[in-house]
């Protein structure tokens, strides 16, 4: 288990993990660059919603970032900094990198964070981390621009449709998520309801529509409405757990 | 006029310049991440055989190998053709890229589906990237330390709201930003999951096929009449 770590926390794995989050730098840099250039030759955003633009994305990657955070030291802790810096800068869901370990651990009879974790332990589940990852990369490759042909071909015939899509997808998505991080059941039966993390969704979502009310005519309240409801749906599920218990 | 010009630029460089740095970056990405898997493998002889990682690999793709697919599409309509080539190689995609390029959108005020919004979201999601790599890079460099300063309860209240919280707050600015035809239409293709026999894991891809389809099928049965269209 030393040893291994040794290993995962060596030279040059830190180099490869550098490697991995310079070309997500320089990808994410290349956008921003292109999309400015498009900005500002035909007048899409002022200078001003620009900085709106940022300072709303700086301030809303925070708390999902410190939550991811959690996860990260944990991982840290198992598979050492590089692997992790470069398994969950990349695609990573902090989560699925974590059950892709263990099961690469599990393949060769060993098991995380214990001795029995050996460096072909280790190896099995960088493995599976990477070829389980590799799912996603392949079909954003291969499939974006048949995506985007698609998309196109709709809005010119019908621009409703595209409107229709683009805001009914999100909502069937987060309502599923919101549901499912508070109620837990098998179909129809077993139904188990966190009271807690329930309360924290809906004083979440209570306090975004006071927010967006608010900030109708109060443009610095629509920068930190998702901060802000972060922080009031986190306070409500604290104390809903604590009178609770 | 000038709507022309926008319009031919877009779809006739933007759009190609994209996919080539998209694709590029994806490809030269997927190379990069196997190599220290090669050199724990074959530099210092830890290969453990092609049958454990085969064994893994398929205990994981039972589990993830339809969301390889599925996500892409479900996302692709928020994310567009930039957004998408971010989320997908930077990940954490429902818990901050769609939160972050919503609210950028909402803060500027952007109408979905506009070029400002397109613009809204690709730097915001940029933006994000960078500051997810600058919390990741702190982990693994400062740790336990940080989260050693935070007091219990802050602590506690994080690791076990963030996400419950942070979807409630999203979805009711996803519903601000519909027409409510459409948060109606969302918000069945939510249930009608929810109620049926769909794994937890799959719900969120497959609620966001089935606003694709719902979405689909209500607005062509529109487009027929001569007076909607019209209008």
């Amino acid at each position: 288990m030393e040893q291994v770590l040794q290993t995962a926390n060596g030279m040059a794995l830190w180099l490869f993990a550098l490697l991995v989050v310079s070309i997500v730098v320089v990808q994410a840099l290349m956008f921003l660059r292109m999309t400015l250039n498009f900005s500002n030759r035909f007048g899409i955003l002022t200078p001003a919603e620009r900085g709106i633009v940022y300072k709303t994305a700086t301030i809303n990657s925070i708390g999902p970032a410190i939550a991811v955070f959690f996860v990260a030291v944990t991982l840290v802790a198992m598979v050492g900094g590089p692997v992790t810096l470069m398994r969950v800068g990349v695609i990573g869901s902090a989560v699925f990198e974590f059950v892709a370990a263990d099961q690469g651990a599990k393949a060769v009879g060993a098991e995380l964070g214990t001795d029995s974790y050996t460096l072909e332990a280790f190896t099995a589940s960088v493995w599976v981390m990477t070829l389980g990852g590799m799912g996603w990369l392949i079909s954003t490759f291969f499939m974006t621009k048949s995506l985007d042909r698609a998309q196109d071909r709709m809005s010119a015939s019908n621009p409703a449709l595209i409107r229709a899509i683009g805001t009914a997808t999100p909502i069937a998505i987060f309502s599923l998520l919101g549901a499912n991080a508070a109620i837990d059941k098998s179909w129809l039966s077993n139904v188990t309801v966190a009271t807690d993390d329930l309360i924290a969704t809906i004083s979440a979502a209570a306090a975004m529509i006071l927010l967006h009310a608010a900030g109708k005519h109060r443009a610095w309240l629509r920068e930190w409405a998702v901060g802000f409801a972060l922080i009031g749906g986190l306070a409500a599920g604290y104390i809903a757990s604590h009178a609770l218990a | 006029m000038t709507d022309q010009s926008i319009d031919s630029f877009y779809r006739g460089e933007f759009i190609p310049r994209a996919h080539r740095i998209g694709r590029s970056t994806v490809l030269v990405a997927m190379v990069l991440c196997v190599l220290p898997a090669l050199y724990l493998s074959f530099v210092l002889g830890a290969y453990p055989g092609i049958g454990p990682i085969m064994q893994g690999f398929l205990a994981i793709a039972a589990f993830v190998g339809i969301m390889w697919v599925v996500e892409p599409i479900s996302y692709f309509p928020v994310l567009g053709v930039c957004g998408t080539y971010m989320s997908f190689l930077s990940g954490n995609i429902g818990n901050m890229r769609m939160p972050v390029a919503i609210s950028c959108q909402s803060a500027i005020q952007a109408e979905t589906g506009t070029r400002r919004a397109e613009v809204a979201a690709v730097l915001g999601i940029a933006v994000s990237v960078i500051v997810n790599l600058v919390f990741l890079i702190a982990v693994v460099l400062i740790g336990g330390a940080l989260i050693a300063v935070l007091p219990t309860p802050v602590a506690d209240a994080i690791k076990n709201y963030t996400l419950p919280a942070l979807y409630g707050a999203v979805l009711v600015m996803f519903v601000n930003s519909a027409t409510r035809r459409n948060a109606m239409t969302g918000l069945l293709a939510g249930l009608a999951v929810f109620l049926s026999p769909i794994s937890e894991i799959y719900g969120s891809a497959a609620a966001g096929i089935l606003a694709i389809i719902l979405a689909v099928l209500l607005n062509m049965g529109c487009q027929k009449k001569p007076v909607e269209t019209a209008a």
